[in-house]
């Protein structure tokens, strides 16, 4: 009976029995977690870390110009710094067997900064989103949860769709780009960000790749299969987005994974997207996308949100404590 | 088992509990570290009546429903139950020998996870798989350990 109670007793309760029972009895255990995480980031390779500290040392000595440069034009102009939301470094320990694919625990917390509805993202892309928080832990889901969905759009943001997890061919997980608009063909490859819509995740997070369309929906809308750009082996070490959701959800992070446009093409011509090697494919020469430009279609961004535009961006390291979004300003 | 004393199998439970939530969540080993909660609660069934067996199985599923709140509640069903039929197979079979043991163990972890999916849902999620392949090597990892675990009980004692 009791058993019973506390499996349909309201959210709130149950989380309020499991809180405090983890702040007491099993403190000691995530006590232990923390440490062990905190040793095995420090400890677990170091061959992997020198070699990012030397590309960051690369990567800093190359744009040094190039950001002070930068900051000079931005004082001309009179704008200000924008800078992009912090991210704090967590890791993902799942817990298996309990019939709960897609949930795992995070080893951030609110003592963290972190809360919940925090986008989760790896160098690659999103992972899921913060659920739960505790003082010291979180519970997220990454992408193959069944509860997951995210607004998500093309990058020129002229396809606009909701991304949810189904399975492909041969029981591979993926997601499913539905209810796009039926007269435009996404090619395949065409890499799919968070449109920013629902105040969930930020704009312009890498979510995956399109790799064909899918049979199963019919009617006036397409529908296509989505290859996630991190896949569930990648999701050990993550960033969680530090701040509240509402807050962040203006921004377009695009340019900390170092996604742009290119110049807006002369009129009759494509817009040509041109991603970093890190997010091309093995055959990857520069994807067209629909042949709209964006100038001439303002109905198809989201109210409020100015277009991508070519900036002198800078290459990023995909992870951007320093970085700040290179929208144009439309003045 | 039954010739133990009480307090023998209190610590033996106490011991896998902590072993269990040390491995998996505190050093993270995850799926490498065998289910030891389901281990302690079967083990522990066969000594106790089915009435204290299933406190046993409610007391372990609100420690294991407490690392992930979505699952809180549901492991707590799922171990009332197991711990209630582990207790009520001595009415079935009454000896030890270690190949009922092995039987008995495997069963009754698989017979968890079945209910763990059943009342999460995924079972009609299309992750039926899962029971099918993953769930039966789980049972046999957890089988191995539990007689490990007997095993070692016997000569302590």
């Amino acid at each position: 009976m009791i058993a019973l109670v506390l499996a349909y007793a309201p959210g709130p309760m149950r989380a309020a029995i499991a809180g405090a029972l983890r702040d007491s009895v099993l403190r000691p255990i995530f006590a232990l977690q923390r440490g062990a995480s905190e040793h095995d980031a420090r400890f677990s390779d170091p061959v992997r870390l020198r070699a990012e500290r030397d590309s960051l040392a690369s990567y800093l000595v190359g744009t040094a110009t190039l950001a002070a440069e930068n900051r000079q034009l931005r004082e001309l102009l009179g704008l200000g710094e924008r800078l992009a939301p912090g991210f704090v470094p967590a890791e993902i320990v799942h817990v298996p067997g309990r019939a709960a694919d897609g949930l795992f625990r995070l080893t951030v917390g609110r003592a963290d900064g972190v809360e919940p509805g925090a986008p989760i993202v790896a160098a690659s892309g999103l992972v899921g989103v913060v659920r739960s928080v505790d003082e010291h832990g979180a519970v997220g889901i990454d992408w193959t949860n069944p509860d997951f969905g995210a607004s998500a759009m093309t990058v020129d943001g002229e396809v606009f769709g909701i991304v949810r997890p189904r399975a492909g061919k041969g029981g591979e997980e993926m997601l499913v780009l539905s209810s796009t608009a039926f007269h435009l063909t996404l090619p395949d490859t065409a890499l799919i960000v968070t449109s920013g819509r629902g105040g969930v995740y930020p704009r312009g997070i890498p979510i995956g790749r399109v790799v064909g369309t899918d049979q199963q929906e019919g009617g006036w809308q397409k529908s296509y299969l989505i290859r996630p750009l991190v896949s569930p082996g990648e999701m050990a070490y993550v960033l969680v987005l530090r701040g509240r959701a509402p807050a962040i959800a203006g921004r377009d992070l695009a340019a900390s994974w170092g996604i742009r446009v290119a110049e807006p093409p002369p009129p009759g011509d494509t817009a040509v997207l041109d991603y970093p090697a890190s997010l091309r494919t093995p055959s990857a020469a520069p994807t067209r996308s629909a042949p709209v430009l964006p100038e001439l279609a303002p109905a198809a961004r989201p109210a409020g949100q100015p277009q991508l535009r070519t900036q002198p961006v800078r290459p990023t390291t995909g992870v951007t404590g320093d970085s700040t979004p290179r929208r144009e300003e439309r003045r | 088992m039954r010739r133990h004393g009480r307090w023998t199998l209190a610590v033996m439970v106490v011991a896998l509990v902590v072993l269990h939530f040390v491995l998996r969540i505190g050093l993270g080993f995850g799926r490498l570290a065998p289910d030891l909660l389901v281990v302690a609660l079967l083990l522990a069934a066969r000594e106790m009546r089915a009435g204290w067996a299933a406190g046993l199985g409610l007391l372990l599923g609100i420690l294991d429903g407490a690392v992930l709140p979505e699952t809180f509640g549901m492991s707590a069903l799922a171990l009332t139950l197991l711990g209630f039929l582990g207790a009520r197979t001595r009415d079935l079979v009454s000896g030890d020998s270690p190949l009922f043991l092995a039987l008995y163990l495997f069963v009754g972890k698989w017979l968890f996870d079945v209910l763990m999916y059943l009342f999460s849902g995924a079972l009609f999620r299309g992750m039926a798989a899962d029971l099918i392949l993953v769930s039966p090597l789980a049972a046999l990892y957890a089988a191995a350990a539990g007689l490990i675990v007997s095993a070692l009980y016997r000569a302590l004692d």
